[in-house]
């Protein structure tokens, strides 16, 4: 039994053994071990295996947790979900441990004279709810707003959206996958006019070659890393890495190719100019199955409130394409990009090699950007241009990083322009959700209210008043926190926020629910390669905790909006999810049913006639198909756009005063703000605290030492933080990198709140600072 | 009564010598690699003081080139 203490010793042996196999793994690509530690299992242990997907990143790993006596004790990679193949990564087979930090929320808290004091859920459902009535009588609906999070639940999500925009009737519904995924949505939309990647994780098992596009694959999608090196042990695939910073992902690739910071513009362009020149443009699909376009150059950067902006595009033909990339010649480029004339031919051929399949991948690196909408149709158009798309192994992949950035936000449509099929803006969509969330149709708003940034500077400007925040920890997250974090804490301002722990979020908020976690609650993620997994409640949630989906239930119910949720505490999940699985009805994206959520380890959409769809927009596939081969019926005309995007500067750049690029980012061991992870003792041995990387010509020129104490300094704030020198990753020379996990290093005082016109996504990629030695 | 595992590199062409001591030590099981340089480690002691000596005797060995911790565990409900 588990309960004896050999067994129990036992496991956490298995565990550590496991973590080292693992990190040993990520850090030695191709390393064996002469008999599969992580298949044994204990004999005649009194454990239950049950199935889940991972809490943490967007890869959706299915997880088998091991439950003894009420308690989560084991964690192992399922063998049976295709995502995985039962591998895990170091945070996964430690997630477990995030739900038993000492310091958990299990009692709600409302501040009272100052003071933040026990209370009951009954007395703080009753506050909020009283609250936002009080808020909506006095200033209108729209100063009550909503923000959530891609690490949601799908009922989560739903529930948020139906009260705010069916019950409520405000627009004001936002989440934290606008900060790491509108680019990838508005790429999409723009290019296909469909969200979410046509191919899949099965493309790796096909590619020839991967190109990393500034996406640190190695730690921030290590199982999916790990089997892209899994295929080069096989059959030799090439793996190059585009970058600005050197990572283990550089370290592991066959190439790593440097570029400066926001070229990547220009860089898929010179590819495009070298693709035709040489003839390599796959002519017969570019005219079948493609139209150019062009829109509006110039477009600013967002960075005073009440910004808008709305991109014309423009019927442009092939010969208007081709002149456009003259600029991009790899000659002219070079000294832009800092890469090689010889590299961007290299890159070229690569994509222009017809007998090789090519898989491009990318994350926060093209999306955090201040042009990440057209960076995401810079290499679609490489792609369209080779005719690279839509069949297994050809796959531009956009990657996720949150578990249900896809399920949730992008799917439900918990943003301010989105409803669960389709645009606000569109009556017939807003049609759709009058009809099937049984309210009038002048109940939802035509009109989009405030993107992130601009909601919380709506907040700050006191047009927002009352914010209910979700599962995420915005008050390390907002780039320019300074001015958010006063704005939130400014009179006359009501902040809610559900939270597992406490967090600096939770410091600003004038009542805390104590939300039940991940496998305390039923619920369901979306990954990144359109699958859906369900996962069970296997535990009880600690103390009066409740999920996020139930609270949200509970003062709807209060503000006479119960009707809009006529569900048990017992069924409410699967009637969510038969509810909103309404809104994807058809080929194009239908869902699976509850039940064989509940059997299988996720499920791929569309899923048509009791099959998922692997790759979308090629009828050998794709049952949505209305004609032989290829068919982008995203678009009116099926085709998809080739976009004329040029380069234009970020918003910030080093000058003088401020000689230094600032990137942030993450690491392996931690997952966003560190609020579960830092909990989790063997990773916060791991990496304890943040630093900031240089350089090492950098460091010496500053006179830094590894472990000096360095000043950042920004036109927003500065920061006092330890250096590392030559140890994980290596920014370029006049860059450096900061991890934002800590709380106690608060990055986001210093990054710049300028975003994509297009997504409105910011970018925490580049701004500009000053470096010095840090002396007491 | 902490469980720990490490990542240990030996000092070139010492990798099975390393072994045979880091497995006559009390408290440590040693899974080699079979294509690498590289040992995983896994120790297990009866308290902290027990396991901070133990650190400093894998420290001390000669054809240790680096020890990395990658896991730790005590208590962890």
């Amino acid at each position: 039994m588990i309960t004896s203490e050999v067994n129990r010793r036992h496991f956490l042996k298995k565990m550590a053994r496991a973590s080292a196999l693992m990190a040993a793994a990520s850090m030695f690509p191709g390393i064996i071990f002469p008999k599969d530690q992580l298949s044994e299992l204990p004999e005649g242990a009194d454990i239950s295996w049950k199935k889940s997907p991972c809490r943490f990143c967007g890869v959706g790993c299915g997880l088998l947790i091991g439950l003894s006596e009420g308690k989560a004790v084991a964690v192992k990679g399922d063998p049976a979900s295709p995502v995985n193949r039962g591998l895990c990564c170091v945070k996964g087979y430690h997630s477990v441990m995030a739900l038993y930090a000492k310091d958990r929320l299990t009692r709600p808290y409302i501040r009272r004279n100052g003071q933040l004091q026990p209370a009951s859920m009954e007395e703080a459902f009753d506050l909020i709810a009283e609250k936002m009535q009080e808020t909506i009588r006095e200033h209108g609906k729209d100063s009550v707003a909503i923000y959530g999070s891609g690490q949601w639940t799908i009922p989560d999500g739903y529930v948020a959206s139906k009260f705010f925009k069916g019950g409520i009737g405000t627009n004001n519904v936002e989440a934290n996958a606008r900060i790491c995924m509108a680019s990838a949505v508005t790429g999409f939309m723009t290019s296909f006019g469909l969200d979410e990647p046509m191919g899949c994780y099965e493309d790796i098992d096909h590619a020839d070659v991967f190109v990393m596009w500034g996406n640190n694959m190695a730690e921030m999608h290590p199982v999916l890393f790990s089997r892209i090196l899994d295929q080069r042990l096989k059959r030799g695939v090439k793996i190059i890495d585009l970058a600005t910073r050197t990572t283990r992902t550089s370290t592991a690739a066959d190439r790593s190719i440097l570029f400066k910071p926001q070229t990547d513009l220009a860089i898929a362009n010179a590819i495009c100019y070298e693709i035709i020149k040489n003839g390599w443009m796959n002519r017969r699909f570019v005219d079948q199955h493609t139209v150019f376009k062009s829109g509006k150059t110039n477009i600013g950067y967002g960075l005073e409130d009440h910004f808008s902006f709305q991109d014309e595009p423009k019927d442009r033909t092939f010969a208007d394409f081709k002149k456009f990339l003259e600029d991009y010649q790899p000659e002219k480029i070079e000294a832009l990009t800092g890469v090689s004339a010889k590299d961007l031919k290299y890159l070229a051929s690569l994509y222009g090699d017809p007998n090789q399949k090519v898989m491009s991948l990318w994350c926060m690196g093209m999306n955090q950007h201040t042009r990440g909408t057209w960076i995401n149709n810079l290499v679609y158009n490489i792609h369209l241009l080779t005719g690279k798309i839509s069949t297994p192994g050809n796959s531009p992949f956009s990657l996720t990083g949150q578990p249900s950035a896809c399920g949730t936000v992008r799917e439900v449509g918990t943003l301010t322009h989105k409803l669960p099929h389709g645009v606000v803006t569109n009556e017939e969509d807003r049609r759709m959700a009058a009809e099937i969330w049984n309210v009038p149709l002048e109940k939802i708003p035509a009109k989009p209210t405030y993107h992130t940034v601009e909601m919380f500077r709506a907040l700050d400007r006191g047009d927002i008043k009352f914010l209910w925040i979700q599962v995420t920890n915005p008050m390390v997250t907002i780039p320019k926190l300074k001015r958010y974090r006063d704005g939130a804490k400014k009179e006359g301002r009501f902040i809610v926020v559900s939270d597992v722990y406490p967090t600096p979020t939770t410091d600003i908020a004038d009542v805390i629910l104590p939300a039940a976690m991940w496998i305390e609650r039923e619920g369901m993620f979306g990954n990144s390669e359109r699958r859906t997994q369900h996962f069970a409640q296997l535990l009880q949630p600690p103390g009066e905790a409740v999920s996020d989906t139930w609270q949200l239930i509970e003062v709807a119910k209060r503000m006479g909006h119960g009707g809009l949720f006529p569900w048990s505490k017992e069924n409410h999940i699967e009637e969510i999810w038969k509810e909103y699985t309404r809104f994807h009805e058809g080929k194009k994206h239908a869902m699976a049913p509850y039940e064989l959520l509940q059997e299988r380890p996720g499920v791929q959409w569309p899923f048509v006639n009791g099959q998922e769809t692997k790759w979308r927009f090629h009828s050998q596939y794709d049952p949505a198909c209305t004609k032989e081969g290829y068919d982008f019926y995203g678009k009116p005309e099926g085709k998809a756009w080739i976009w004329m995007r040029p380069y234009e500067p970020p918003a910030e750049s080093p000058d003088t005063e401020y000689p230094f690029w600032l990137n942030t980012g993450r690491v392996l061991e931690h997952w966003h703000t560190g609020s579960m992870t830092r909990r989790i003792p063997v990773l916060h041995q791991a990496v304890p605290h943040s630093y900031v990387e240089l350089h090492p010509e950098d460091a010496r020129m500053l006179n830094i030492r590894n472990g000096d104490q360095v000043r950042l300094i920004s036109r927003r704030g500065e920061i006092v933080m330890p250096a590392s020198v030559n140890e994980r990753g290596q920014p370029t020379r006049g860059q450096v990198f900061v991890p934002f996990f800590d709380e106690g290093y608060l990055i986001n005082e210093l990054t710049l709140d300028s975003f994509c016109p297009i997504s409105k996504e910011p970018d925490y990629k580049k701004c500009a600072v000053r470096v010095e030695r840090y002396q007491s | 009564m902490p469980v720990k595992s490490y990542l240990v590199i030996p000092v070139e062409g010492r990798k099975e010598a390393l072994k045979i001591e880091i497995e006559s030590l009390p408290g440590c099981e040693v899974t080699p690699a079979e294509n690498r340089s590289l040992l995983v480690v896994l120790t297990e002691t009866e308290h902290e003081e027990a396991d901070k000596a133990l650190f400093e005797q894998l420290n001390a060995l000669a054809d240790l080139q680096m020890l990395t911790l990658v896991s730790a565990f005590s208590e962890y409900d």
